[in-house]
C-alpha cells in the first residue's frame, strides 16, 4: 500500500513537467508582444526595449523556460508582470477560499446526492423518484452563475437574509456553497440512484433478502458499499471540475480566489500568474484524484488486495 | 423573484441638474470663455451639497469596484482602479473643475506662468503627511523628478526637466520643452505628493503597499484581490471628511455590484452595465448618477493601405455609416455619438464641428473620384470580449456593403490587435481613448502627430504637417484663446481628412444608496470621497 502511494507520488512528476512545458510553450509562442500587454496602450519603443530586458523577454525560448523551471525547484513562481507581487504569495494567499469553496460544493453534493440516490433507487419508478430525476436535470443544466445571481436576488436583495457576496463569514457560505454544489449533488445524485439499481438486482441481494436480512441492513451495508465506488470516482473528479468551475462562482459572489485570479491574468496575459494558477490546479487534481485511488481502497478490500 | 426577472420598460430620465460653473478665478491658467459644457455639476471644490452641523447620518462608507489599485505607489501604475484609491490618499498641487477644465488650487496656493516652459509656484504651508512629516517643496521636488523618469507616468509628466526650489514653499518647475497644458496634468492624481524622507528610508516596495500621503484619507490595510480599508486622516490640511472609514471591495461582476447597493450591504457602486440601468432606476433604495465621461470609441483607418490612403475614400466611410443609429443599436441612451476627435465636454471642443450626414450617393460617388468605382475587400479588427465592438463590426460590414465595400471582420485577442496594428497589418479597427487631463492636446497630440506612429499611440499612421505643426503650437501656446483657436483648426482639418469614424462618446453610471449626499462622478473616473456624508 505505502509502495502504491510512493509510486504514484513520483508519478506526478513528469505528468507535471509536461505539463509546464506545454503551458509554457503555447503562452510563450501565442501572438501577440507581452511587452505591449504590460507597456500598455501607447508606449513607446525604448519603454517596449526596457520591459522586455527587464522581464527577460529577449532570451532565447528555451533559456527562458529554464530559467522558469530553475524557479519552480526552488519553490518560486516568479513575479507577477502587471503587479510585480509575488505569485507565490498570491496564489497561496488565495487557494484556500477555492480549494474550501470546492470542498464544501462536494460535500453538499454528497450529503444530499447519496441519500436522495438511494431514495429514488429503493422507491423506483414512484413519485419521489421522478420528482429527483427532475430535479437531477435541473441541477445539471442550470449554470452555475445563474442561480448565484438568482440566489443573491431573492436572498439578499428582496428578503434582505443573507449578504450578496463576501466568504469571510460563515453566513456568507451559505449561498456560494448552493451555487457550485447543486451541479454536483445532482451527479453524485444520478450516479448513486443507477448504481444502486444495478446493485439491488444482484444475486446477492437478493440472498440476503432471502435469509431474513433486514431491508435497511440490506440496502446500506450489502447494496449501497458495491455502489460507492462509482460514486466516489463521480465525486473525485468532481471536486477536481469544481475548482475549476469555481472561476464563476467566485467572480459571482466576489471570492478572492485563485479561479478569478486565474482569469484576471489571462485576461492581461500575465504569464507568470497564469502558469502558476494553472499547476496548482493541477497538482491539487492529481492529488484528489490519487486519493480517491486510495479511499477505493477503503470501500472495497478486492481492489486493496491489488495495490502492492 | 419573477417580478424581478421582467425587464422594466421604464424610461431613463437623464434629470441630473446642470449647476453654474464655478471656480475663483486665479493667477494663473484660467481659460478664456470655453464653449459651455453640455453636463452636470464639477468635480472641484464647489457645488456638493455640505454636511449638516451634526455630521448627519452614517460614517463608515462602503464602495463595491471593479478591480483594486495595482499600486499605491501613484507613480507605479496610471490605471483607472489605482487613481481611484490614490486621489483620496495624496494630495495633489491643483485641482480641476470638470466643467470648465480651470485649474484649481489645491497644495498649490499660487502660480504663473512666464512662457509655457516654466511655472513658478508656491503651496501651502502647515500641511502634514499621514505620518506626520511636513510637506514641502522638497517633497514636491522628490516626487516630480520621480514621476518624469517613471515610464508609466510618462505620458503626464514626461516633459518636465527639473524642480528647483527656492525655500520650503516656493518652487520653480522647468520642463525640457514648450507644454501649455501642464497645469491640467499637474491636477492628475499620479502626481499626488509624496513624502520624500518616508520613501527613502522604507524603500519604494514597501511603501508601494504601505502608502502614506497629505490626502483626506490614510491608508490602513489591503487584502489582495479583496478589499482596501480606509480611515479619516484627523490631520487633514483641507476640509475634513464626515466619513470617518471606507471600505472599497472588488466584485467584478457589474450587475452584483448594483445588487450591493440595492440589498443595502454597498453605499456606492461603480461601473453600472448599461442593462441594468432600468433595475437601478425602478429601486428606491438606488440613486443612479450619470455623467458624460472622457473616454471615447472610434473607427480608425490604416491610411497606409492603398485603398485607404486617398481621404475620399475614408469620407466616403464616412458617409455611408450611420453613428447614430450604431449608437442607438449598441449603446442605447448610455453616452452618445461621438461628434469629433475628442468628447464634446473636453475644453476646446469646437461646436460647430459637422458630423458626416448619411449619403450613400455621396459616398459612392467619392469612391467612384477616387477609382474605386465597384468598392474593394478590406477587414476591420476587434478585440474579442468586447461585445459592443464586436456589434459596431457587424454593422460597419453590413453599411459598408452598401457601397460595394467588402468587410471582413476579424476577433483577435488585445495583445495581438496591439501588436499587429503598432506594425500596421491591420485595415479598420475599432479602439478607444480617453482624455483624462480635458485637455485637448492629450487627446489629439498622441493619437495624430507624426512622432508617434504606431505603438505610441497613431495606429492610422496619419498625419500632415500642417496637423503637426497645430498640435505643437497648441504646446506652445500659452494663451488660452490662441488655444482655441489653434484646436478648433484640427479638429476641422482631422474631420474632414477623416482617419476615423467618430462614434461614441462615453457615460460614467455609478449607483449610490438613497442617502448618500454630497457626490459628483469625475469625469476622468477619480473618484473623490472627501465631500461625501449620509442623510439621517
Amino acid at each position: 500500500m505505502h509502495k502504491f502511494i510512493l509510486k504514484r507520488f513520483l508519478m506526478l512528476i513528469p505528468v507535471l513537467l509536461g505539463l509546464v512545458f506545454i503551458l509554457f510553450t503555447i503562452l510563450h509562442f501565442a501572438p501577440g508582444d507581452p511587452a505591449m500587454v504590460i507597456g500598455g496602450e501607447a508606449a513607446t519603443e525604448e519603454r517596449l526595449q526596457e520591459i522586455r530586458e527587464e522581464f527577460g523577454l529577449l532570451d532565447p525560448f528555451i533559456v527562458q523556460f529554464g530559467n522558469y523551471m530553475w524557479g519552480i525547484i526552488r519553490l518560486d513562481f516568479g513575479v507577477s508582470w502587471i503587479t510585480n507581487n509575488s505569485v507565490g504569495e498570491e496564489i497561496f494567499a488565495r487557494f484556500p477560499n477555492t480549494i474550501q469553496l470546492a470542498a464544501m460544493g462536494v460535500t453538499l453534493g454528497l450529503l444530499l446526492g447519496i441519500p436522495l440516490g438511494i431514495l429514488s433507487a429503493t422507491k423506483q419508478y414512484s413519485a419521489l423518484d421522478t420528482g429527483a430525476t427532475v430535479f437531477g436535470l435541473l441541477g445539471v443544466s442550470i449554470p452555475n452563475f445563474w442561480l448565484g445571481l438568482m440566489m443573491i436576488m431573492f436572498f439578499s436583495v428582496t428578503l434582505g437574509w443573507l449578504p450578496p457576496t463576501g466568504f469571510g463569514e460563515p453566513i456568507q457560505w451559505i449561498m456560494p456553497t448552493v451555487a457550485i454544489g447543486t451541479g454536483s449533488m445532482a451527479i453524485i445524485m444520478r450516479m448513486t440512484r443507477s448504481s444502486m439499481l444495478e446493485c439491488i438486482r444482484q444475486d446477492y441481494i437478493r440472498t440476503a433478502r432471502a435469509k431474513g436480512q433486514k431491508e435497511r441492513i440490506v440496502i446500506f451495508r450489502h447494496a449501497l458499499k458495491n455502489a460507492l465506488i462509482p460514486v466516489t470516482t463521480v465525486a473525485g473528479l468532481n471536486f477536481g471540475f469544481l475548482l475549476g468551475g469555481a472561476v464563476l462562482t467566485e467572480t459571482i459572489f466576489a471570492i478572492p480566489g485563485i479561479g478569478s485570479l486565474a482569469v484576471s491574468a489571462i485576461q492581461a496575459r500575465d504569464r507568470p500568474v497564469i502558469l502558476g494558477g494553472v499547476l496548482l490546479f493541477a497538482v491539487t487534481f492529481s492529488v484528489v484524484n490519487l486519493l480517491v485511488d486510495i479511499l477505493y481502497a477503503f470501500i472495497d478490500p478486492r481492489i486493496r488486495s491489488q495495490y502492492r | 423573484m419573477k417580478k424581478k426577472l421582467v425587464m422594466l420598460s421604464m424610461l431613463i430620465v437623464g434629470a441630473l441638474a446642470v449647476a453654474a460653473c464655478g471656480g475663483g478665478s486665479n493667477n494663473g491658467d484660467a481659460p478664456a470663455d470655453p464653449p459651455a459644457p453640455p453636463v452636470t455639476t464639477n468635480e472641484g471644490t464647489q457645488d456638493v451639497e455640505p454636511p449638516p452641523a451634526d455630521g448627519g447620518g452614517r460614517t463608515h462608507l462602503n464602495i463595491v469596484t471593479g478591480s483594486l489599485p495595482v499600486s499605491m505607489d501613484p507613480i507605479m501604475r496610471n490605471d483607472n482602479a489605482s487613481s481611484q484609491v490614490n486621489k483620496n490618499l495624496y494630495s495633489t498641487l491643483v485641482l480641476m473643475d470638470y466643467d470648465t477644465f480651470e485649474v484649481l488650487p489645491s497644495l498649490a496656493t499660487s502660480w504663473d506662468m512666464p512662457d509655457a516652459q516654466t511655472i513658478n509656484m508656491t503651496i501651502r504651508q502647515g500641511v502634514v503627511f499621514h505620518n506626520g512629516d511636513p510637506l514641502t517643496a522638497h517633497d514636491v521636488q522628490f516626487t516630480l523628478e520621480r514621476a518624469a523618469v517613471s515610464a508609466e507616468v510618462e505620458i503626464i509628466i514626461g516633459m518636465m526637466d527639473r524642480v528647483v526650489v527656492h525655500n520650503d514653499y516656493e518652487f520653480t518647475i522647468y520642463l525640457q520643452f514648450p507644454f501649455a497644458p501642464i497645469m491640467r496634468h499637474l491636477a492628475h492624481p499620479t502626481l499626488g505628493i509624496v513624502p520624500m524622507n518616508h520613501v527613502n528610508t522604507v524603500g519604494e516596495e514597501h511603501f508601494e503597499n504601505n502608502p502614506v500621503g497629505s490626502g483626506p484619507f490614510e491608508f490602513v490595510s489591503i487584502m489582495l484581490g479583496d478589499r482596501v480599508e480606509l480611515r479619516r486622516f484627523e490631520g487633514y490640511w483641507g476640509t475634513l471628511p464626515t466619513l470617518e472609514t471606507v471600505t472599497i471591495r472588488q466584485i467584478a461582476e457589474p450587475s452584483v455590484r448594483l445588487m450591493e447597493v440595492q440589498a443595502g450591504t454597498a453605499d456606492f457602486a461603480t461601473g453600472i452595465a448599461p442593462v441594468d440601468v432600468p433595475t437601478a432606476n425602478a429601486d428606491a433604495n438606488v440613486n443612479l448618477m450619470r455623467r458624460t465621461a472622457l473616454g471615447n470609441s472610434y473607427i480608425g483607418m490604416n491610411v497606409t493601405r492603398p485603398y485607404l490612403y486617398s481621404p475620399l475614400v475614408r469620407q466616403a466611410i464616412n458617409y455611408a455609416l450611420d453613428t447614430q443609429a450604431i449608437v442607438n443599436a449598441v449603446w442605447g441612451d448610455v453616452g452618445s455619438v461621438q461628434r469629433g476627435p475628442f468628447n464634446d465636454i473636453v475644453w476646446s471642443f469646437y461646436q460647430g464641428l459637422e458630423l458626416y450626414p448619411v449619403n450613400l450617393d455621396r459616398a459612392r460617388e467619392l469612391l467612384a473620384e477616387a477609382g474605386y468605382p465597384n468598392g474593394f475587400d478590406t477587414n476591420i479588427w476587434w478585440n474579442i470580449g468586447n461585445g459592443q465592438r464586436e456589434q459596431v463590426a457587424e454593422m460597419v460590414q453590413f453599411a459598408l456593403s452598401q457601397i460595394g465595400i467588402n468587410v471582413e471582420i476579424h476577433a483577435m485577442e488585445w495583445p495581438v490587435i496591439l501588436e499587429r496594428s503598432a506594425n500596421a497589418e491591420h485595415d479598420l479597427f475599432i479602439m478607444g481613448w480617453s482624455t483624462v487631463t480635458g485637455d485637448p492636446d492629450y487627446g489629439l497630440f498622441p493619437l495624430f502627430h507624426s512622432s508617434n506612429f504606431g505603438a505610441a499611440g497613431n495606429r492610422t499612421f496619419w498625419a500632415t504637417p500642417e496637423l503637426d505643426a497645430l498640435l505643437e503650437a497648441g504646446r506652445f501656446a500659452v494663451d488660452d484663446q490662441e488655444r482655441l483657436d489653434i484646436y478648433r483648426e484640427a479638429q476641422i482639418m482631422i474631420r474632414d481628412q477623416a482617419p476615423w469614424v467618430f462614434l461614441h462618446q462615453s457615460e460614467t453610471l455609478e449607483a449610490v444608496s438613497h442617502d448618500l449626499r454630497g457626490y459628483q462622478i469625475n469625469p476622468a473616473g477619480h473618484f473623490n470621497l472627501a465631500t461625501i456624508w449620509f442623510a439621517d
